[in-house]
């Protein structure tokens, strides 16, 4: 099938809603939700939520998809050409590069992140991280040596696992992406979505049926308990319109170009807001079952909390698998639970990836095969660096200004174009042609003045925290503390913040350690032998290392520290549940990463994509006229 | 669970469902009318 200026459409509309529902559902649908909504007024935060929904999240999604089948009309399926044909001003086309910039940069990480959950489905299957008895396999370590973060090598001994997932996940979103829109996207889509439905049925009904120190209501009991008292605090309001925005993939440029190959009068104000509604219904309905009331069953209600603010993938990857392998069937369950998270980030990703194939394919006249090698060859030089330098930040430096402030941006200068240059009353034909129900009038009004003034207040909120008042500008060395070799223990290091609440002495310690690498310009480590006692407290026996970044031989400094920062080491069950403190000797490595040249080299990235994708956007411009020159 | 977090959750399942009924409905009535 094809459109008149021979690009691709839509084989069915159950295969568009599908594929463009795998874009907007993903990891973030499963953790990252019931994380945000415990932490932040429980059910009360449904209140924001919902609003923020009505306010810009069902309103972009309209944008967006009017936008998108606009300029597929046209033969464009990425913003420069999309703005360039709106706009008609020799600059839209430039301000269109935002819309491959960030989901190329996107996609550099969060494909990494997607090869994690297809390793972990493969040490499920294995049963590479189950107990046995002759070892406890500790969970946090087999993650943090898994990407080369720890300093320890118990399970693995450096980035060959992890590079052999990325590189199996990166073949497998190329050949999605290079078998096309219809028998690539659209096949994966009708594949994969009801699968991750089935495996969520499958978890859900299986965390209901969990006994242990808890039950599954306890853990639904607090996710869903409101606290309206929160509903003042405007970071409630801000987690719920981030929420919101990542779960609906806005800002990304993949919404619209999956619109571009929508047939012309085809309808997509239903389509839209069906994409919408069977996103929101993973969310709520499974993203509220499966985690948080795991954890509840496993550590006892009482420790759900610890869990939920552990962020989210201290959830999926750490407490999950610690979770299900302690209950029959641990290699099924654990299989399907990263399969379920492999196929969520997979659709997502290959939607993110098809704006720039489409821009190599529609504005460079690049055939199929010749647009795959390039985007392959751009992957591949991206990926190395945030596989080999995750452990000093690389990923979140990425998220950060592609994934989050500059989603934002973009949203923000996409609704400002549909509403104020293309023309509200223009716009509006456009959205109902073809439409299947009536828009509401209301909408209207919204998507002028309330949706932008919502992103302006999100773009503010996200950069006046981090970037503002915590000047994360300048790249800060990042302090880790780790057990050396923690195969050969059975207990496990638990930093218990309540009992550690002498935040003076840990920012002055680890103050000191971040001026010396910052002095030295290359990364600091400290080692101590510590005991540990059975009432919870320690001891420093012995430590090296402190002199040379400190000036000061003081093991009582390094005690003072982990005092502080509140380390308590609890013995393990035959399970691997956490238990009572317990006294043994161990050794501590606190290492202190110069992150600077790294977090340069993640900003660099995206300045530099930003310059490539538009050198690349005025050579193709530059072999036919701008929509600016050519008479209407 | 409490009185508070059933309705909660039973308020956002039925928002949900309620949503996804809409456009399920749409969606048919068009196929219909193309049959």
């Amino acid at each position: 099938m094809g459109q008149d200026n021979g690009r691709e459409v839509w084989g069915t509309r159950v295969g568009l809603i599908l594929a463009a529902a795998g874009n907007a559902i993903g990891i973030g649908n499963l953790l990252r939700f019931p994380g945000q909504a415990a932490n932040n007024g429980g059910g009360a935060f449904m209140i924001p939520y919902i609003i923020c929904l009505l306010i810009f999240g069902i309103p972009m999604m309209w944008v967006a998809w009017t936008i998108g089948r606009y300029g597929g009309k046209f033969g464009h399926g990425s913003l420069p050409g999309m703005f360039d044909r709106i706009w008609k001003h020799p600059a839209a086309k430039y301000v269109g590069v935002l819309g491959l910039t960030l989901p190329f940069c996107f996609v550099l990480y969060y494909t990494y992140i997607e090869a994690w959950c297809l390793g972990y489905a493969w040490f499920s299957f294995t049963g590479d991280y189950l107990n046995t008895p002759e070892q406890t396999v500790h969970l946090a370590a087999f993650y943090h040596e898994f990407l080369n973060e720890a300093p320890s090598a118990s399970y693995f001994p450096g980035l060959a696992a992890a590079m052999t997932f990325m590189g199996i996940t990166l073949l497998l979103n190329l050949y999605v992406l290079y078998r096309g829109v219809v028998k690539g996207i659209e096949m994966l889509a009708k594949v994969a979505i009801p699968l991750l439905f089935l495996f969520c049925v499958l978890l859900s009904i299986r965390v209901l049926m969990l006994q242990g120190e808890g039950t599954a209501l306890d853990g639904m009991n607090f996710l869903w308990s409101p606290d309206f008292s929160r509903l003042t605090e405007p970071g409630v309001w801000l987690a719920a319109a981030g929420q919101i925005f990542f779960t609906l993939s806005i800002g990304f440029g993949s919404l619209e170009c999956y619109a571009s190959y929508v047939r012309e009068n085809d309808d997509i104000a239903v389509t839209g807001l069906a994409t919408a509604a069977t996103n929101e219904f993973v969310e709520i309905i499974f993203g509220g079952m499966i985690a948080i009331p795991a954890a509840a069953v496993f550590y006892g209600a009482g420790s759900i909390e610890r869990v939920a603010s552990a962020g989210t993938f201290s959830i999926g990857m750490i407490s999950m698998p610690e979770i299900l392998r302690s209950f029959p069937y641990p290699q099924f369950f654990g299989t399907i639970w990263f399969l379920l998270l492999f196929f969520a980030a997979f659709t997502s990703s290959v939607a993110v990836a098809q704006p720039v194939m489409a821009f190599f394919q529609d504005e460079l006249k690049a055939p199929r095969v010749k647009a795959t090698i390039w985007l392959a060859l751009l992957w591949t030089l991206g990926f190395i660096p945030v596989v080999l330098w995750y452990k000093y930040g690389v990923l979140d430096e990425l998220d950060f200004w592609a994934g989050t402030a500059g989603l934002a941006l973009l949203a923000l200068v996409e609704v400002l174009i549909f509403a104020w240059v293309y023309g509200l009353e223009r716009g509006w034909e456009e959205l109902e042609r073809g439409s299947l129900m009536k828009v509401p009038r209301l909408f209207k009004y919204v998507i002028a003045y309330v949706t932008p003034a919502a992103l302006a207040l999100i773009l503010g909120g996200w950069l006046w925290g981090p970037v503002i008042q915590g000047g994360s500008l300048i790249p800060q060395p990042k302090v880790a503390v780790w057990i050396d070799h923690p195969g050969e223990y059975r207990g496990t290091l638990e930093n218990d913040t309540v009992n550690g609440a002498d935040a003076d002495v840990v920012d002055q310690f680890e103050g000191r350690l971040k001026n010396k690498v910052k002095q030295e310009r290359e990364d600091g480590r400290l080692q101590g032998l510590v005991r540990f006692h059975s009432d919870g407290s320690l001891s420093v026996e012995q430590s090296n290392g402190l002199q040379a970044l400190q000036g000061e031989n003081d093991a009582a400094a390094l005690e003072r520290y982990l005092q502080a920062k509140g380390y308590v080491y609890k013995e393990r069950g035959p399970t691997g549940k956490r238990g009572l403190p317990t006294e043994e000797e161990v050794t501590l490595i606190v290492t202190v990463y110069y992150t600077a040249p790294y977090i340069w080299l993640a900003r660099g990235m995206i300045v530099g994509s930003a310059l490539f994708f538009g050198i690349l956007v005025a050579v193709a411009w530059r072999r036919r006229p701008t929509a600016a020159e050519v008479p209407a | 669970m409490s009185t508070g977090a059933w309705v909660f959750m039973a308020l956002s399942w039925l928002f949900v469902i309620a949503l996804n009924l809409f456009c399920l409905d749409r969606l048919l009535k068009e196929n219909n009318r193309k049959k």
